[in-house]
């Protein structure tokens, strides 16, 4: 009850936005047959391109996985020969250095792509990011952007799904997150520690499910509570803990190739870790900016973005097919926070 | 110098100067000093109070909201007593071991030369997310390697066991792990002062037929009082802002630590709660302030461990049938300390992932090669931090000998509040602090966002009051008669800092030296704030792949700058005793000349 209202806002929301953008992006959309033979074969592009180039190297503030922020790197360089850098932080690491340097006049960002905490539309309120309809982007929203993904003015680039891990030698296959409570995983459950918004949104999210009898439960099966991705995945690895809710499969598939005996799941109704982008209002590279957008919201860059296990495009599909993460959910499981940690038992 | 015939008018003066005790007098020196101290202060102060303001004020009005915030934290009291806990437990075990090893390398026959000088001090060279994450591999109660180790010996006697018997998720886990990380100050602290230390007043006490223990408590420890508060300083210091021992430990231990509530209120929330980091760390200030005017008392008051102008090498006690035992001991630590950790986490690189299953068949160096040999930006992180540990660790200690001796010749009033307005802001996190140094620097006009100097100026702001504890223990030990006999023989203050101080401080300025190069090599938590593609850290891509990769991966790279670390460790243990050596011969005559030092 309280999930489908909250989709029916988001989705209203994100109907007139993108119905608006929509419109805007018609107008540039890939249509025109090539006018110069080295172009793109889209005038506004080839132009953004060429601007582009003449300001030169363009940053990327992010909290993507390093290997994926790597390979776009590189795409969007032999792409458009403009150089990209990057600064690949967490979320609120991003959010204090922008913030700081915005404060100091010092803007380096051109675009951020970062979770989906609020701090992207607290800019857009600031006027420290513009809303990419208004940007002039060549295609954009394109075809692989669905409404669901364009959100008052920054758009979802990636959505991370919250999975479950489990180790194949000694855990019962899992599939559901009823399967967590078997009693063969009685003392053999790892968890993350709630202090990362991302899992106390996990949480929160269970227990409007599934009620907070379920996180009790669960908290009756916790073996330990961990901190970082690398310890709950060499966790399940050397059979110290069996099963893990809330991971995400690119590190259990590191280990896997490795010769772990590692599985993994994901479940009906998990949490969806959407990665947002940004543009920056005051960007020191205003064209190299628009190409970056451009370039992330292309079938290409969607496509390079969600190329690990775990992670899933942003299609109007894998948006149904779980809760999203965002400022009005992560408010509400913060509310929450103390029960929470209590019905776990932590 | 060697022209300049005592002045009567001038040691007259130098007389007075010091029945009144200390008078400041403005020389080029001095001058420079001032400057120097300055600069320092501007530097750990204005960014501090740039996020202070930013922090505090909301609104254009002063809001103390967040102190009430502060306190409301659920369990504050419970934090505050398992970091109070914590801290002095490890501190109180870091100081008898540390002092233990450097007693039996410079004053016995247990000493095996280089050997014997650096173990105790690899430890430290393995960073501390790596060494956390080495013991969670040794010691886990299901698949510590070190556990299933005993469990299959005694199993062989028909003992059955499950878990254990070990867990590092435990008090006496998390404390062994932090002890392990403050040994090498202590060690370090005590061995510098020992080596400097006139044994001659040990011998005598030895000749006059007092025994060991005798000589050791009315003798020995009186004159190391400096150095070991001095060493339980920076352990205090280091211990409370130690982030991620006691993320990986007391998190799985269900214990709640000081460090991990301002991280979390910082580097996990949005919008980040700076306020009340900052106010949970004015706590932390407390402490160290406490421990730090404790300190100061006994440096200032202590005259027993000075260096006279004449002095020479210990004779080394002779331990007779304890010598292996003494020898077992420091082996037997270092292996423990060290090689354990260090062996669990090649042992994890090498099977690709912790199994206690080890099937040595399947051994590849293949999370090596992907992080460090075809991975650019670990490569160039490795040479970024190996350069700024070079240069911030040299700028910081050739500054802080200057200040050191400069504020002890200061009124003792201006002396504490300069020395603490450069000291204290590094006690706050260094994460909040890595915001003002963006606040004050990276706009106009210095803009220095993402730049090398931006890192070297933040490494050397919140490391150099490490280094300075170093240098001010360094300082005390020489006695003010060598800089009076070089100043009645008319040489200035700053001929006096370069041929008198200088060499008789360095050892411990080497030492000092060291301690400051593995914490900024390392560095992961100011480095998260200031560093980026453009001058990516190694610290910073250790946690990286911590936090979203492997432990394989992330022990090859923490490895690789360990051994490097290590090399140069110990490469200035060899040239620190040289230059110990050196100093303690007696001082040539042109030092000396015109001047009556008996």
């Amino acid at each position: 009850m309280f999930r489908s209202m909250k989709t029916r806002t988001a989705l209203a929301a994100a109907a007139l936005v993108g119905a608006a953008a929509l419109v805007a992006g018609c107008s540039s959309s890939p249509t025109s047959p090539s006018t110069a033979p080295a172009g793109t074969g889209d005038a506004a592009l080839d132009e953004l391109i060429a601007a582009a180039q003449a300001e030169g190297e363009v940053t990327l503030y992010s909290s993507l996985d390093e290997r994926i922020v790597q390979q776009i790197q590189t795409a969007f360089q032999d792409e458009y020969g403009v150089q990209l850098s990057y600064l690949r932080a967490t979320a609120a690491e991003i959010s204090q250095r922008f913030s700081a340097e915005a404060d100091a006049d010092a803007t380096v960002a051109d675009v951020i792509v970062t979770l989906n905490d609020g701090f992207l539309a607290d800019g857009i309120e600031q006027g420290r990011i513009q809303p990419l309809e208004d940007a002039d982007i060549p295609g954009y929203p394109g075809e692989w952007l669905p409404e669901e993904a364009q959100m008052d003015g920054l758009a979802v680039v990636q959505l991370t799904q919250l999975g479950m891990g489990f180790n194949t030698d000694n855990a019962p296959e899992i599939e559901t997150w009823e399967d967590l409570l078997d009693p063969a995983l009685t003392g053999k459950v790892a968890i993350s520690s709630p202090d990362s918004a991302v899992h106390l949104g996990l949480f929160y999210v269970l227990s409007e499910e599934y009620g907070m009898e379920f996180l009790e439960a669960l908290g009756a099966q916790v073996e330990r509570v961990y901190t970082s991705g690398s310890q709950v995945v060499e966790a399940l690895s050397s059979g110290e803990a069996w099963a893990a809710p809330g991971t995400v499969a690119t590190g259990l598939e590191i280990a896997k190739g490795q010769g772990a005996p590692l599985g993994w799941a994901i479940p009906e109704n998990t949490l969806l870790s959407p990665n947002v982008m940004g543009l920056v209002a005051d960007s020191p590279h205003p064209a190299g900016a628009r190409l970056l957008s451009h370039f992330l919201t292309s079938e290409e860059g969607l496509a390079l973005l969600n190329d690990s296990p775990g992670q899933v495009a942003p299609s109007t599909q894998a948006f149904e097919a779980g809760w999203l993460l965002g400022a009005e959910l992560s408010a509400d499981a913060a509310e929450k926070k103390a029960e929470i940690v209590e019905a776990l038992g932590i | 110098m060697a022209d300049a015939a005592p002045n009567p008018t001038r040691a007259d003066t130098t007389a007075i100067d010091r029945r009144e005790g200390k008078r400041f007098r403005f020389t080029p020196f001095s001058i420079f000093s001032g400057l120097l101290a300055l600069a320092l202060v501007l530097l750990a102060m204005v960014p501090l109070i740039a996020v202070l303001l930013r922090a505090f004020i909301q609104d254009g009005k002063l809001d103390f909201a967040a102190i009430a915030d502060t306190l409301a934290i659920p369990d504050l009291g419970e934090t505050l007593l398992t970091t109070l806990w914590i801290t002095l437990a490890s501190g109180a075990v870091s100081l008898v071991i540390g002092a233990i090893l450097a007693w039996l390398n410079e004053r016995t026959d247990a000493r095996m030369g280089i050997l014997t000088d650096a173990l105790p001090l690899i430890a430290f060279v393995l960073p501390p997310i790596a060494g956390a994450v080495g013991w969670v591999l040794l010691l886990s109660p299901g698949a510590g390697y070190l556990n299933v180790l005993i469990r299959d010996l005694v199993g062989i006697f028909g003992v059955r066991m499950t878990d254990g018997p070990f867990d590092i998720y435990s008090w006496y886990g998390l404390i062994f792990v932090y002890s392990i990380y403050q040994v090498p100050f202590s060690f370090m602290f005590v061995s510098a002062a020992l080596r400097n230390m006139d044994s001659s007043l040990e011998e005598a006490s030895r000749v006059a037929g007092h025994g060991l223990a005798t000589t050791l408590r009315r003798i020995t420890l009186p004159a190391l009082a400096p150095s070991l508060a001095g060493a339980a300083l920076l352990t205090v210091w280091t211990s409370l802002g130690l982030y991620s021992i006691p993320s990986v430990i007391a998190t799985g231990a269900g214990m709640k630590v000081l460090t991990v509530e301002i991280v979390n209120s910082v580097a996990f929330t949005y919008p980040a709660r700076t306020d009340i980091a900052v106010g949970l760390s004015f706590l932390m200030i407390a402490a160290v302030a406490i421990v730090w005017f404790i300190q100061n008392q006994v440096v200032r008051r202590s005259r027993h461990a000075m260096v006279g102008g004449k002095s020479r090498a210990a004779t080394p006690i002779r331990l007779g049938r304890w010598r292996i035992v003494a020898r077992i001991f420091v082996f037997g630590y270092a292996f423990v300390t060290t090689a354990l950790p260090f062996l669990a986490l090649a042992l994890v690189t090498l099977t690709g992932f912790w199994t206690p299953n080890i099937d040595w068949a399947s051994f590849s160096l293949e999370p090596f090669r992907r992080q460090v040999l075809e991975n650019p930006v670990s490569q160039e992180a490795l040479a970024n931090s190996l350069t700024l540990g070079v240069v911030g660790a040299t700028i910081a200690m050739l500054a802080a000998a200057v200040l050191s001796l400069f504020l002890l010749r200061m009124p003792t009033r201006w002396a504490r509040s300069i020395d603490g307005a450069i000291k204290l802001p590094s006690t706050l996190s260094h994460i909040v602090l890595a915001v003002g140094f963006i606040l004050i620097l990276a706009g106009p006009p210095f803009r220095l966002s993402g730049t090398w100097l931006i890192l070297l100026l933040a490494y050397i702001a919140l490391y150099y009051p490490q280094g300075a504890v170093a240098a001010d223990g360094a300082a005390a030990q020489v006695a003010p008669e060598l800089a009076e006999a070089s100043a009645v023989a008319g040489a200035s203050q700053s001929t006096t800092f370069r041929r008198i101080f200088l060499p008789l401080m360095v050892p411990g300025l080497i030492a000092g030296w060291a301690l400051l190069f593995v914490r900024m090599v390392g560095d992961l938590s100011a480095s998260a704030i200031l560093a980026g593609s453009g001058n990516p850290v190694v610290g910073r891509q250790i946690l990286e792949v911590f936090q979203n990769g492997t432990f394989s991966l992330m022990a090859s790279l923490a490895m690789t700058l360990t051994v490097i670390s290590a090399t140069v460790v110990i490469a200035l243990q060899i040239v620190s005793r040289r230059a110990a050596r050196w100093s303690t011969q007696p001082l040539s005559k042109s030092d000396l000349k015109g001047a009556s030092v008996r």
